[in-house]
């Protein structure tokens, strides 16, 4: 028990940090596009809940088939959309293709052995971590603040908890995911252990940290740092030690992650929000604009519209 | 983002099956556009597509005005007591109303919105407010206008407005234009209040009161304004050593009226603004305006109405560098109440030549700017001499004459010329012919008035509505 909840802290801080340092960088270098109108507002993230209530549903009661089609027509979507900045189209779609119709090869031919299993790890990890940086971006560039991502935290704490310990779906829904092609995860194997941290969890992390970015700068990154450290990888992995319900059988574990780390990224909002307001898009490209390197575009080499003011 | 995306949907099905445009669902795109630019400070990366519409690639531009003009013909023969009458001789299919067969179509004439003006209001909407045009070129028409108009134009004005910067929450806008023009300073109200704008209606009072509204913190950052008006404002704040350090104006919009190039100059030096514009806009047709570029041609939006320049004589269409005369069709469902199909404005421009334009907004197709009313034009010896030449010539004139005040007639082979008397001071006849001379047009001063009497008889600004206050009574 000790071994698999050390090898799953290992797994789950490599696995986090590496998305959020991505997304972070992803968004100092990369502008995405967006429409001529919208902002990102509450509505939005009452939408996003619906959606994320009603799909696990969803996913229960599909066939196998539909599951991995609906996981298929996501990854297209959040890849193109995260790659399409920084790669050509002759270079973009046989990447995709690659990466997505690798993972289905590898998981329908492979799993059968350890190094097979290290394999599909690999390539669902890329997967997912584009898609997290990607849709994560896409997010916080259009719009969606801080403000707006700790209440949709503190939602998904109780959904999470709901749903871990009155309805048992987490479980079920992990279990839907295994060894299928295209886990919305990110996590790997080893000796006898395996461990993953969810693609939603990964997406929140990334978010929070990259909306304290454009929030509150420095400040927003290093509280965000912590708490995702203290109560997205560490509280939630040694949980299982005193919450006997998320332990399944010898070694399976699945956490709740979001019931810890809802409530900490609601205060340490409340917390940075005391004394600074929240920086707009708008502040954060012209303080960028003001003394940092410029922005990729997308693929049709626009410029930044922070290049743009600073010529 | 979900939301603005259902709406923009909304609108643009709206657009293509030619519903009626919700004017609450234009709204709440206003107030998302308020919200995008204090997020991020400027539209998006579509916002040229949303602005101007696909009409950079002409067959998207021809289907798009076939099936507007379509709808357009169907709504008049189904509910317009006149157009009903205008088609039925003609025996058209409006379903199959097409862009080539406007040309062999009549044109509507002022003189029929005066004289019938009950038969254009449509039988199937309610008139709720009118807008009388000025009558600085004749008798005034009147105009009904729809609630569902008035709430709709302003949205769609305040949309595009906002997204060009044309218009912003910090903005004050000073409207110094007649009260009667009842659809343009509702307009410019309800514009303002949706995107949260200060406005100061003022009318057209004693220049010096409009000029004293315009100076201090809290003053108007956009003036609109007739020429004639612009000039007087102008005038005043020279004489009373006023300069762009007194103003905060970040635009001026005229319309109504020929702007000449030294009066605009004068403007952008006095006020300290660049963006003095003359803008095209015309009760009978509104919501159709049209926008000038930097390189002074007249783009109209082909969005929400079909343009034509047809030539003076022949009422076909104008060879490219020829003069014609701007027909407008507004289309349904932007124009509701008291609809025109084919409406000859009088405005006269001159088509461009057949090249693709470099300008600025080179997207949509454009005119010269508006050179004066066809009824107004001057022939000598087979050339035609419009209130634009006269204008330009007048006003930069080195007594500054502005607005230029004259009488003109053309006699022969030579052009009349009556001007006010100060008009001349620091020019000989002479010079004055010559200037004439070097745009082609030979002059013979007729005489210089001075008495009130005689310059009444000169030709009507606009300016001339005074509506005057106690303090300029008092004073």
């Amino acid at each position: 028990m000790l071994e698999q909840i050390i090898f799953q802290i290992i797994t789950v801080l490599i696995g986090t940090s590496a998305s959020i340092l991505c997304a972070l960088l992803y968004f100092r270098r990369v502008r995405l596009e967006r429409p001529a109108i919208g902002v990102f507002n509450a509505r939005d993230i009452l939408i996003l809940a619906f959606f994320i209530v009603t799909l696990p549903l969803l996913y229960l009661i599909v066939p196998e088939v539909v599951l991995t089609g609906f996981l298929l027509l996501t990854f297209v979507s959040a890849l193109y959309m995260g790659l399409r900045p920084l790669l050509p189209p002759r270079y973009l779609w046989p990447l995709i293709v690659f990466l997505l119709v690798a993972n289905i090869v590898v998981t329908e031919t492979l799993l059968g052995t350890r190094a097979g299993w290290q394999l599909y790890w690999v390539l669902t990890n890329i997967v997912v971590l584009l898609a997290v940086v990607g849709v994560s971006n896409l997010y916080v560039q259009g719009g969606m603040s801080l403000r707006h991502i700790a209440w949709f935290a503190l939602f998904l704490a109780f959904y999470d908890a709901f749903f871990a310990l009155v309805i048992p779906i987490t479980q079920k829904l992990a279990d839907s995911f295994e060894g299928r092609p295209l886990d919305p995860s990110i996590g790997f194997s080893m000796w006898s252990f395996n461990a993953n941290i969810g693609l939603g969890d990964l997406l929140v992390f990334c978010l929070f940290i990259v909306a304290a970015y454009k929030g509150f700068g420095k400040k927003g990154v290093l509280s965000s740092f912590v708490i995702i450290s203290i109560f997205g990888i560490l509280i939630p992995s040694l949980a299982p030690l005193v919450i006997v319900s998320f332990v399944r059988g010898t070694t399976g574990i699945v956490v709740p992650v979001q019931m810890f780390f809802g409530p900490a990224a609601f205060v340490t909002y409340l917390w940075l929000s005391r004394h600074t307001p929240e920086r707009s898009m708008a502040q954060w490209l012209n303080i960028q604009a003001a003394g940092e390197r410029p922005t990729t575009r997308t693929s049709r080499g626009i410029q930044s519209r922070a290049e743009r003011s600073v010529i | 983002m979900f939301e603005t995306g259902i709406r923009q949907f909304h609108m643009a099905m709206s657009m293509v099956w030619g519903r009626p445009i919700n004017p609450r669902n234009m709204e709440h795109l206003v107030e998302d556009a308020l919200k995008t630019l204090k997020e991020f400070g400027t539209p998006g990366d579509d916002v040229q597509q949303l602005l101007e519409g696909p009409f950079s690639d002409s067959s998207a531009r021809k289907e798009f005005q076939n099936r507007a003009l379509q709808r357009t013909a169907r709504r008049l023969m189904r509910f317009s007591p006149y157009y009903q009458q205008f088609f039925a001789p003609l025996e058209i299919d409006p379903g199959k109303l097409t862009v080539e067969d406007m040309p062999l179509l009549p044109v509507t004439r002022k003189q029929a919105l005066q004289e019938q003006q009950q038969d254009f209001i449509t039988t199937d909407s309610h008139p709720y407010i009118t807008s009388r045009t000025t009558g600085t070129t004749g008798r005034p028409a009147e105009i009904w206008l729809s609630k569902y108009e008035i709430e709709l134009w302003p949205a769609l004005s305040a949309l595009s407005g906002l997204l060009r910067n044309e218009i912003n929450p910090q903005d004050c806008l000073q409207i110094n234009i007649s009260s009667r023009a009842t659809a343009a300073v509702q307009q410019n109200i309800a514009l303002c209040r949706l995107v949260g704008a200060r406005t100061s209606v003022l009318g057209i009072i004693p220049p010096d009161e409009s000029l004293d509204n315009l100076i201090g913190e809290k003053a108007p950052t956009l003036l609109s304004t007739y020429p004639s008006y612009l000039a007087q404002l102008v005038k005043a704040a020279r004489r009373r050593g006023l300069g762009p350090y007194d103003f905060r104006l970040r635009r001026i919009d005229c319309g109504g009226e020929v702007l000449s190039s030294a009066l605009k100059h004068a403007a952008q030096e006095t006020f300290g603004t660049s963006l003095v514009n003359d803008t095209f806009g015309m009760t009978e047709v509104l919501p159709v305006s049209g926008r000038i570029c930097t390189q002074n041609h007249l783009h109209i939006d082909l969005n929400v109405g079909f343009v034509e320049v047809i030539d003076l004589e022949t009422g076909m269409p104008a060879a490219p560098g020829n003069l014609g005369t701007l027909v407008i069709t507004p289309y349904y469902p932007y124009r509701e109440c008291m609809p025109v199909f084919r409406y000859d404005t009088r405005d006269v421009v001159k088509r461009l030549p057949d090249e693709p334009l470099t300008c600025e907004l080179a997207g949509v197709p454009a005119t010269s700017r508006i050179l004066g009313k066809a009824d107004h034009l001057l022939r000598i010896k087979g050339n035609i001499v419009t209130l634009r030449d006269l204008v330009e010539i007048i006003e930069a004139l080195p007594s500054r004459p502005w607005p230029a005040r004259f009488s003109a007639q053309a006699v022969d082979d030579h052009i009349e010329l009556v001007l006010p008397e100060q008009a001349l001071n620091g020019v000989t006849t002479e010079e004055l012919e010559r200037r004439f001379q070097a745009a082609g047009i030979d002059l013979h001063l007729m005489e210089s008035v001075s008495q009130k009497l005689e310059m009444d008889q000169l030709r009507p600004l606009r300016a001339d509505l005074l509506e005057t206050t106690f303090v300029a009574r008092r004073n």
